[in-house]
């Protein structure tokens, strides 16, 4: 504690006050008498100056909340989880059974304890004089049993019940009234709900180490129980383990699943039915075992968490599914078997068990899973017993059909699915559970369980999205099917859900046929990369072919198998081909689709704030999401796969993981990704000469980085790592000088100068009131002065966006029918414009104007089909009313254009918001003027409703609402100019509306924060206007 | 204790690349810094990191300055930069609009130095909840008067630790002397401040 800082001396109170204000800064309470105690001789000072230092740490902490801590607003957005359902409504039956005063016995029965609560009663531990034994019984809620309706039900529930003989389903031993109270016996299970199981999962992430050392003394063992002779293997009717220190315990289950069963047994893989082992206790099995593995298992989460963040509590569910082992997917997927081996059974009996989730399934001390509580069931073939349209069970797990009323055996496939989904990643698949009732249909989609964590297996993944498809038709139409694919699943064979992925086909059958596989294994990692690219590497494949001829006539004696393997191999190889080409075409039409929406709706649709950064790419339907989320997977795992070698490929397709993340907007991992991409290009350099391609598919990353950074704000790393690339492309004279490398230079220049030029116009524009819409009568050039910042920055931009342009033409003059030269070079003086408005500089930006024109002008005459050039054209022209009020026809050529391209395309809902957005920015040089405010309202009017549509149709875009929104700010400027105060609020109003309705829907980041205060402002403003005038 | 310099000695060739490294690693207490230091009139229009930005080519520019004062620890000269820039961007912006002040007073462009003004304005922030309001303030106010009352290099040394979050090499590095003496500088003003709030307590 007493150390100098190096070789000077410090004031050894100085030292002290440094550790008590780190201390409080970390929120700590140090105690001031501890200090006193420990350090005697200092005690007068530290007495007298510590509770300063508290005061002014105190201080301190409130302006750090103050002024550095984000907006609290946009992060309470999206965190309404809530937790309702039949727990807790059970809950507060149950404690009004309680308050009733309850009876010794029922029957033949003598209460014990109270063990918890579910559907309408309370269960008890109870002995049944007569056999000895104890059961767990179930009594129905005083207040319930005197409705009939209940009655019935309850009768009804214990008789389906009682029909069914399974393992995996607790037994009902009777049914009887008594005290006026029905209630009905069943075994007792010495288990664990799954539900406190991913609790405990959960929790064990958080264990210090102490605590664990306390708990790994008694981890995992259990008291054996057994009573030996029960002959039907995991069943154990005596739970002595109340009072026994001994006790199962959650965390005990826990740790069960994360456990590699398979090496003992495959008990919990197998159908139970088909066990033939003598039946083991979980002690014998586990016993000495298991304290090691829980205690492993524990160790090296601790060692994880410790590695993510030394001060950081893990509570997040997501981080405690990174840290899950192999082990417990394929556990938890034979536990999921194994109910629906139950269900299907029941299913056959005519039985539903309308409430399967997590609460709702034990785990006892042998690992054998039991379906409880068919406290919902309803017979099949009296199914008008039910009023309709009652809503029972946990919405939370509740199949979309179920809360219409409806609904066939699927519904508890529908539930088993979500929960297999929560045991996969320890969280719930329905966000709001209560939203479900208004609109099933938009609340029942589930997040892809591997956009959690990657860990989960892709099988489980499918095989959960099929489980939980919206339509019951989609679904496994029978509880079997589930039980079978899940069983294939951990047998290493394909699942039947979809085919699955050559790649992963051959992973697996390494896996199945360990002998071949070792015999080939060398051949078998050339075979594995060959899959993925054939068409590019002939020499490679034909050298592996040759070597897997080689290992063939030394294998004599497993000749057979290898030839099979071999025909099964090359069998794939084709599929693997097509499957890798297909997904580079989807991949880059999709990209390409993306950019260019992307950039034009973002860029010029009037959205200027700085809000709107966060998503500029935002254009993405959830579908395009998922789609680029697939093929994140796809090349992702290409990466990892042929990282030794393929080491191009793999680098590349790293590169397009950053990009996919990019543009789905994850811009740190994108960063990440890239990073790593980057490392592998300079392993690649560090081998063998560089040639051009790889050098320039090396800059294409190094550019994405760059764009990345710059749209994180992190702009003196972009900048820094902009130079170290010129610099990097500098020794390289030969590729620099070519073709494809100058226009690599280009377009990395290109995303120096765009990133920053429209965030300039924004800021600039700040200081104007309004939502930053300029002024159309003004224009710019309104003697505004330009705030030094953006001076020094616009320059900077000014100069890189010229130089991209010198590139550029050099480039057109060399290669004139390059149509790729001409798009950027338009694109640049596109840019060019928002720079010289930035810089004031009318003239520039005109002439920018001019030029960005007549290239589109000649690319439309070289491809005169080309909509992508038509909707170029039509956005760069609509952009001139930002800077030239005046000349509207050839602003309305812009609108014409436009509606030439809707012609053809109607419902391309790009097209529609290119017009809405054209529409809108005419409206804004008309309006100033009296006699042109009608007309503006018309297109303002016009362009809104096309807005509502689109966001209507894709209400979770927020590129569409916020467009909504600017046009509502717009009309309610002109209505305000017209001295029409209650329209002007109307339309406020309503972009208030859209806007919260975006807030809770979209999941990005972005806060709309400065939106909302504008929106806010100019709310009130108007309500104090209309309080003024009469 | 943490102010682990860039093991790059000045003179390093590739001056934007320790430069980029510099801020990147000090952001968190640069951005600090502004936040204590900026007039809140500003809160608005000006961006902190706008200011680290900027100050980023000032420093960029300007590295042979560093280059040729060896004994300053880059951390303090990157101070220097961004509090000038700061003070600059301020002057700039109350130029440009002044009506923005049209309710306030003009503050000379020294005050954005000068820690008492700053902690001023730190102790007019936010205060929590309605119910704790009255006693923040008092305990702030008392706060603030004490602060006045004592010596300008007390004061900033109290600043610089506490609000600055800097270490006591930092500390003194920035007041330009030796770690024992801000040692026991730091512990002397921290008294004296204790005598000062117990003073006004008593009143």
């Amino acid at each position: 504690m007493n150390e100098t800082d190096g070789q000077d001396e410090r004031h050894p109170v100085e030292l002290l006050s440094e550790e008590f204000s780190e201390r409080l800064r970390r929120g700590e309470s140090p105690s001031i008498d501890d200090y006193v105690q420990q350090y005697p001789e200092h005690s007068a000072l530290i007495r007298s100056i510590f509770p300063s230092l508290m005061l002014v740490e105190r201080v301190s902490a409130g302006t750090r909340d103050s002024s550095v801590g984000g907006s609290d607003r946009s992060s309470n957005v999206g965190n309404g989880r809530m937790n309702l359902g039949a727990d807790r409504s059970a809950g507060a039956l149950g404690s009004e059974l309680s308050s009733v005063e309850l009876p010794e016995s029922f029957g033949d029965f003598e209460v014990i304890r109270r063990i918890g609560s579910g559907g309408m009663g309370v269960v008890y531990e109870a002995i049944q004089r007569s056999l000895q034994r104890h059961v767990a019984l179930k009594v129905m809620n005083a207040i319930a049993s005197e409705k009939p309706q209940n009655k019935m039900r309850f009768r009804r529930e214990a008789e389906s019940a009682a029909g069914l003989h399974h393992t995996n389903i607790v037994p009902v031993f009777g049914i009887g009234e008594d005290h006026g109270l029905q209630y009905y016996a069943m075994q007792l299970i010495e288990g664990i709900s799954l539900h406190e199981v991913i609790e405990s999962v959960v929790g064990m992430t958080n264990r210090s180490p102490q605590k664990r050392s306390a708990n790994s003394n008694n981890g995992g063992r259990v008291d054996s129980v057994s009573t030996g002779g029960s002959g039907s293997p995991g069943i154990h009717g005596i739970g002595l383990w109340k009072q026994s220190r001994g006790r199962f315990r959650p965390q005990d289950a826990a740790g069960y699943l994360m456990q590699d069963t398979t090496s003992n047994t495959r008990r919990l893989a197998v159908v139970p039915n088909a066990s033939s082992e003598a039946p083991a206790t979980f002690a014998d099995r586990f016993g000495d075992t298991a304290q090691v593995d829980i205690g492993e298992v524990t160790s090296r989460i601790e060692v994880a968490v410790q590695t993510v963040g030394e001060h950081e509590a893990i509570t997040d569910k997501s981080r405690a599914a990174e840290l899950l082992p192999a082990h417990y997917y394929r556990n938890v997927a034979s536990l999921i078997a194994n109910v629906a081996n139950a269900l299907d059974y029941a299913h056959h009996c005519g039985v539903l068990h309308r409430d399967i989730k997590p609460a709702n399934l034990l785990l006892d001390h042998e690992g054998t899973v039991w379906v409880t509580d068919f406290g919902l069931a309803k017979r099949s073939d009296t199914e008008g017993a039910t009023e309709t349209g009652e809503v029972l069970g946990t919405l939370r797990y509740m199949a979309p059909e179920q809360l219409r009323g409806g609904g066939d055996s699927r519904i508890d496939i529908y539930s088993l699915g979500l929960t297999l989904y929560e045991l996969l990643t320890l969280q719930g698949g329905i966000e709001s559970p209560r939203a479900r009732l208004l609109d099933p249909e938009r609340h029942s989609v589930i997040a892809f369980p591997r956009a959690l964590t990657k860990r989960i297996p892709r099988d489980l993944q499918t095989i959960v999205l099929k489980a939980c498809a919206y339509d019951p038709n989609s679904r496994y139409q029978r509880a079997r099917d589930l039980e079978s694919d899940l069983l294939r699943f951990l047998e290493d064979r394909p699942i039947a859900a979809r085919r699955a992925n050559p790649l992963e086909l051959m992973v697996r059958w390494g896996r199945r046929n360990p002998a071949i596989a070792a015999l080939t294994v060398a051949t078998f990692g050339l075979l594995l990369s060959l899959a993925g690219v054939l068409g590019v590497w002939n020499r490679q494949q034909q050298f592996s072919l040759e070597r897997i001829e080689a290992e063939k006539t030394r294998a004599e004696t497993n000749l057979v198998q290898l030839k099979d393997a071999l025909t099964r191999v090359s069998a794939e190889q084709e599929r693997a081909e097509s499957n890798m080409q297909l997904a580079l075409e989807a991949f880059d039409s999709i990209t390409t689709n993306i950019a260019s929406r992307g950039s034009s709706i973002g860029a010029n649709s009037g959205v200027e704030d700085e809000d709107v950064a966060a998503f500029e790419d935002a254009t993405l339907t959830q579908a395009d999401v998922e789609l680029l989320q697939l093929l994140q997977d796809f090349f992702g795992r290409f990466a990892e796969e042929n990282a030794t070698d393929l080491r191009i490929e793999s680098a590349i397709s790293r590169r397009r993981v950053g990009e996919i993340q990019h543009r789905i907007g994850k811009l740190e991992d994108a960063t990440q990704t890239l990073e790593k991409s980057l490392k592998e290009f300079a392993a690649l350099r560090r081998g063998d000469s560089v040639s051009t391609d790889v050098l320039l598919e090396e800059i294409a990353a190094r550019q994405e980085l760059i764009s990345v950074l710059m749209k994180r704000g992190q702009f003196p790393r972009a900048l820094n790592f902009y130079q170290e690339t010129r610099k990097f492309i500098d020794r390289f004279p030969d590729a620099r000088d070519s073709l494809e490398g100058r226009f690599a230079i280009a377009k990395l220049l290109n995303s120096m100068s765009s990133g920053g030029a429209r965030l300039a116009e924004t800021r600039r524009r700040r200081v104007l009131p309004g939502i930053g819409a300029v002024r159309g009568g003004q224009g710019v050039g309104g003697g505004e002065p330009i705030q030094p910042v953006l001076l020094a920055r616009l320059n900077r931009e000014k100069e890189w966006n010229e130089e991209a342009a010198a590139i550029l033409e050099g480039l057109i003059q060399e290669r004139p029918d390059n149509s790729a030269f001409r798009a950027t070079l338009s694109r640049v003086h596109k840019n060019h414009i928002h720079i010289a408005i930035g810089l004031n500089d009318i003239e520039v930006a005109d002439q920018s104007f001019q030029k960005a024109v007549a290239l589109l002008e000649v690319l439309l005459e070289q491809h005169p089909e080309s909509t992508a050039f038509k909707y170029e054209l039509a956005d760069t022209l609509g952009s001139m009313v930002a800077f030239r009020p005046v000349d509207e026809e050839r602003s309305t050529r812009g609108l014409d254009i436009c509606n030439a391209i809707l012609e053809e395309h109607p419902a391309v809902p790009e097209y529609q918001a290119l017009k809405a957005s054209l529409l809108s920015r005419l409206a804004r040089f008309g309006w100033p003027m009296n006699d042109r405010n009608e007309k503006a309202v018309v297109r303002l009017q016009e362009a809104a409703t096309i807005q509502r549509s689109l966001v209507e149709r894709y209400p979770s875009v927020p590129i569409y609402s916020v467009s909504l929104v600017q046009t509502l700010f717009q009309i309610s400027e002109v209505y305000l100019s017209m001295k029409r105060p209650e329209k002007a609020r109307q339309a406020i109003a309503e972009a208030l509306q859209t806007l919260d309705r975006l807030r809770q829907l979209s999941t990005s980041q972005a806060g709309f924060n400065a939106i909302l205060d504008r929106l806010g402002e100019r709310g009130k403003a108007l309500e104090n206007r209309a309080d003024g005038s009469p | 204790m943490e102010s682990s310099e860039p093991s790059e000695q000045p003179g390093h060739p590739d001056r934007d690349c320790v430069l980029g490294q510099a801020f990147e690693e000090y952001r968190a207490k640069l951005e600090r810094m502004i936040a204590f230091r900026m007039d809140p009139a500003f809160q608005t229009r000006i961006e902190p990191g706008d200011v680290i930005q900027e100050s980023y080519f000032e420093a960029s520019r300007r590295f042979s300055e560093f280059q040729s004062q060896s004994n300053i620890p880059l951390f303090v000269w990157i101070r220097q930069r961004v509090l000038q820039t700061l003070v600059d961007m301020q002057r700039a912006h109350s130029r440009e609009k002044r009506s923005v002040f049209l309710e306030s007073r003009m503050p000379e462009a020294n005050d954005f130095q000068s820690t008492s003004l700053s902690l001023a304005r730190v102790l007019m922030a936010n205060v929590p909840t309605p119910s704790q309001i009255a006693m923040r303030i008092e305990e702030e106010e008392q706060l603030k008067l004490s602060l006045d009352a004592m010596h300008e290099t007390d004061r900033e040394i109290l600043a610089l630790r506490h609000f600055e979050h800097l270490s006591n090499s930092e500390t003194a590095a920035v007041l330009g002397i030796s770690p024992t003496a801000a040692s026991n500088r730091y512990v002397r003003a921290a008294a004296r401040l204790s005598e000062i709030l117990n003073r006004f307590g008593a009143k």
